[in-house]
C-alpha cells in the first residue's frame, strides 16, 4: 500500500464510523464537525509532509522488517540517529500545526511493546513478539494511525487495581475464550483517539500478581464493537462553532483528547501482547513513558517556536522590537526552548540497542527532558503574555471588527505600529491567546505538565537512576573522607595565638 | 592511574568505556575476572549507556557486554558481575 495521502486518511477516518459523543450528542459527521476538524487537519499533516521530498528524511523511514518505505510514525527505531530524527520530526510538526498532532502516542506504544514482548517471550515462553511484529507490518504497510492508550481513570490513586471499589476504573479482562479475550474499562485523556484507525492498549501502572486481570495489552480497530468515545472539552472550544477564523487564533489546526470506553470488547488472541504477566507491566509503563518523555523534547519545542515567533511579531506590531528587555525576553524564551530540544536530542544520542534489536532512549535523560517540559513551556507562556500585552485577553470580538458602526472604532483604537493592519495585530494576539489560554494550551501547558506522567513520576525515575553512590564517592575522595587526618602543627611557643586566632592568622597570611 | 591499572595480566581482552559516570567499579571488576583463556572480549561500560559496546546491550558476536548493572542485558548486582562474566566466558 505504501504512504497514504491526507485525502485517503480523511476518507478512511470517515468510513470508520466511530462512536463519538460530544457535548451530550452523538456526532456522526465527526470529520466535518467544526470542533473536531482542526485536530483531524493536524493528523492529516503527518501524511502530507511524508509525501513532500523536502521532509522525507525526517518523515519517512525504512521498515526493518519489510525493507519498505514507511511513515516514521510506524517505525521501530533502529539506531540513535533514528531516535534523533524522531525528535526532529516532532519539532517540525509542532511548527507546522502549532498544536498537538497526536500521532506520537501510537509510535511510542509500538516501540515500547517491541522490546517488552521480546523479553516477555524469553522469560515466559509466550509468542507475543511474533504476533506483535505481524501487527506492526499491518500498521506499516497500511500507514495507519494507532492511539497509544495507557492512562486508566484509576479511581482512588492510593489503591491497586484489584483493590478498587469499581474494577472498571482500570481496563481488565472479564472473560478468556478459546479465540480471545473480552475487556472492559476505560482509558482517559486519549490524545488523537477519534483520529485513529487502531487502538493499542497498555497497562498504566506496575502491578502485583493479584492484579493479573489488569495486566493486559492488546490492539483492536478503533471502531471495534463496544468502543465509544466521549470527546474532551478544551478551553474556548465553542469559539470554533462561530463563523469566524479570527477569534480562534489557529483556525486550521488543533489537538484532541477523549475518554475511551471499552464496553466488553472482544479481542482475538493474535492481537493480545500481554495477558497476566504482571512482572512486565512496569517495564511496559516505563518504556512507553520514557519514549513519550523524549517526544516532548520535540513536539513542545515546535509549538514553542510558533509562540516565540508570535511574541516577536507582537513586539514588532506594538512598536517595541528594539526595547532591550523585549529582546532579552525573546532570548530567554529561545534559550528555554532550545534547552528542551537539547534534552530530547541528548536522550536520543545516548540511546541503547535493546536485546530485541530496537533502540531505546536513555531513561535518565528522557526523564530530565520531561521534567523540564513540566516547567519551561509555562515560563515561555508567561514571557509571551508579558510581551503581548493585555489586549490578548481583552480584545473585542471578530464580530465587532466586522460591524459597520463599531468596526472602524475597533480598528482605530487597536492599531499598533502604523504600517501593520489592525487585523494582523489582532490575529497574532489571538494566536498567543490560543497557545497560552485557549484550545492549544491543553497541549502546550497541561499536557506538558501531566502528559507522559505527572512531574513526580519523573522525579522517581530520576532518583532511581541518579547514581548517588558514585557522586558521594567523588565527594569523599576530594574531601578526603575516611583518610587519616594530619592535624595542623601547634603554634610556635610565645606566639600567643589561640585556635581561633590561628585560623584567622592563616587566612590573613593567604 | 597507577601502572598496575594499565597492564592487563589476563588473557581476556577488556574494552573500557570512558568512565564518565560509572555505577560500577570497572577496574575492580576487570581485576576480578578469572583468567579464562578464551578469545572473547569483555566490553565493560560503567553505566547502561553502554559506550564500550557502541550502545549495544547484547551482541553475541562482539563478546560479553557489561553496561552498569546489566550483563548481556540481564540485571546483575555489582558484586555478582565478575562471576556472571566468568560464567559467560566458560560458555
Ligand atoms: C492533554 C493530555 C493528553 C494526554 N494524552 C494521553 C494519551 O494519549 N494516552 C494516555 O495514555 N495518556 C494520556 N494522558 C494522560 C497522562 O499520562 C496523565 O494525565 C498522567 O499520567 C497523570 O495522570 P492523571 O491525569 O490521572 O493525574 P493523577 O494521577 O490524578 O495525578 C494528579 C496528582 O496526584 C499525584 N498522584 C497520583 N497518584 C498518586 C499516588 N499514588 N501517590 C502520590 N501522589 C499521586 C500526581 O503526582 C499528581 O501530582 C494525557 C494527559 C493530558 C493532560
Amino acid at each position: 500500500m505504501g504512504l497514504k495521502t491526507p485525502e485517503q486518511f480523511l476518507q478512511e477516518l470517515t468510513d470508520l464510523h466511530l462512536n463519538i459523543y460530544l457535548m451530550g450528542q452523538k456526532v456522526d459527521d465527526y470529520v466535518n464537525h467544526p470542533i473536531i476538524r482542526p485536530s483531524i487537519n493536524s493528523m492529516a499533516m503527518t501524511y502530507e509532509l511524508a509525501l513532500q521530498p523536502e521532509y522525507a528524511d525526517l518523515m519517512t523511514a525504512t521498515s526493518h522488517i519489510t525493507g519498505r518505505t514507511i511513515n516514521r510514525f510506524t517505525h521501530i527505531h533502529q539506531s540513535r540517529e533514528d531516535l534523533a530524527k524522531k525528535v526532529k520530526m516532532q519539532r517540525l510538526l509542532g511548527q507546522k500545526t502549532g498544536s498537538c498532532f497526536q500521532r506520537c502516542v501510537g509510535m511510542d506504544a509500538i516501540n515500547a511493546l517491541y522490546s517488552v514482548t521480546y523479553e516477555t517471550d524469553k522469560a515466559r515462553g509466550t509468542d507475543y513478539h511474533e504476533r506483535f511484529k505481524k501487527y506492526l507490518v499491518y500498521l506499516q504497510d497500511n500507514d495507519l494511525v494507532a492511539d497509544g492508550a495507557m492512562t486508566d481513570p484509576k479511581g482512588d490513586r492510593s489503591l491497586a487495581p484489584h483493590e478498587q471499589a469499581d474494577p472498571d476504573v482500570f481496563v481488565h479482562v472479564v472473560e478468556k475464550r478459546a479465540d480471545g479475550i473480552v475487556v472492559r474499562g476505560a482509558k482517559a485523556h486519549q490524545t488523537g483517539a477519534c483520529n485513529s484507525h487502531e487502538v493499542i492498549v497498555m497497562p498504566t501502572v506496575a502491578m502485583r500478581p493479584e492484579d493479573a486481570d489488569f495486566a493486559v495489552s492488546f490492539s483492536c480497530p478503533a471502531n471495534a464493537e463496544g468502543i465509544y468515545y466521549i470527546y474532551g472539552r478544551q478551553s474556548c472550544d465553542t469559539r470554533k462553532l462561530e463563523d469566524n477564523t479570527l477569534d480562534v487564533g489557529n483556525a486550521r489546526f488543533g489537538g484532541q483528547e477523549a475518554l475511551m470506553v471499552f464496553d466488553d470488547v472482544f479481542v482475538p488472541w493474535e492481537n493480545v501482547y500481554l495477558c497476566g504477566e504482571t512482572e512486565f507491566s512496569g517495564a511496559l509503563v516505563e518504556r512507553f513513558a520514557g519514549f513519550h518523555r523524549q517526544s516532548y523534547g520535540g513536539c513542545k519545542v515546535g509549538v514553542g517556536d510558533v509562540l516565540i515567533g508570535a511574541s516577536a511579531l507582537a513586539a514588532d506590531y506594538n512598536g517595541v522590537p528594539k526595547a532591550s528587555h523585549i529582546k532579552d525576553k525573546l532570548i530567554e524564551m529561545t534559550h528555554l526552548n532550545e534547552t528542551l530540544f537539547s534534552c530530547g536530542l541528548a536522550c536520543s544520542y545516548e540511546g541503547v540497542e535493546m536485546p530485541a534489536g530496537n533502540y531505546q532512549i536513555d531513561m535518565l535523560l528522557a526523564n530530565v527532558c520531561k521534567q523540564n517540559v513540566t516547567r519551561f513551556p509555562y515560563e515561555i507562556a508567561r514571557l509571551a503574555e508579558d510581551i503581548a500585552g493585555g489586549l490578548m485577553v481583552t480584545m473585542p470580538a471578530a464580530q465587532d471588527l466586522a460591524d459597520e458602526k463599531i468596526g472602524p472604532i475597533v480598528e482605530k483604537y487597536l492599531a499598533g505600529q502604523c504600517d501593520v493592519p489592525t487585523i494582523d495585530r489582532m490575529r497574532v494576539l489571538r494566536l498567543i491567546e490560543n497557545l497560552t489560554l485557549g484550545t492549544a494550551a491543553v497541549g502546550y501547558r497541561t499536557e506538558s505538565m501531566h502528559g507522559a506522567g505527572s512531574p513526580q513520576a519523573q522525579r522517581i525515575m530520576i532518583a532511581r537512576q541518579s547514581n548517588m553512590e558514585h557522586k558521594k564517592a567523588l565527594a569523599k575522595e576530594l574531601a578526603g573522607v575516611g583518610k587519616p587526618w594530619d592535624p595542623p602543627k601547634a603554634a610556635a611557643p610565645g606566639g600567643g595565638a589561640g585556635p581561633d586566632d590561628g585560623e584567622k592568622a592563616k587566612g590573613d597570611a593567604e | 592511574m597507577t601502572p598496575a591499572d594499565t597492564t592487563d595480566p589476563r588473557p581476556v581482552d577488556v574494552v573500557y568505556c570512558g568512565g564518565c559516570n560509572p555505577e560500577i567499579d570497572r577496574g575492580a571488576i576487570a581485576r576480578e575476572i578469572e583468567p579464562a583463556g578464551g578469545d572473547k572480549t569483555v566490553l565493560l561500560s560503567g553505566c547502561a549507556r553502554a559506550c564500550a559496546s557502541d550502545h549495544q546491550l547484547v551482541d553475541e558476536t562482539a563478546g560479553i557486554i557489561v553496561a552498569g548493572r546489566l550483563v548481556d542485558g540481564v540485571p546483575t548486582a555489582p558484586a555478582d558481575i565478575p562471576a556472571a562474566i566468568a560464567r559467560r566466558l566458560e560458555e
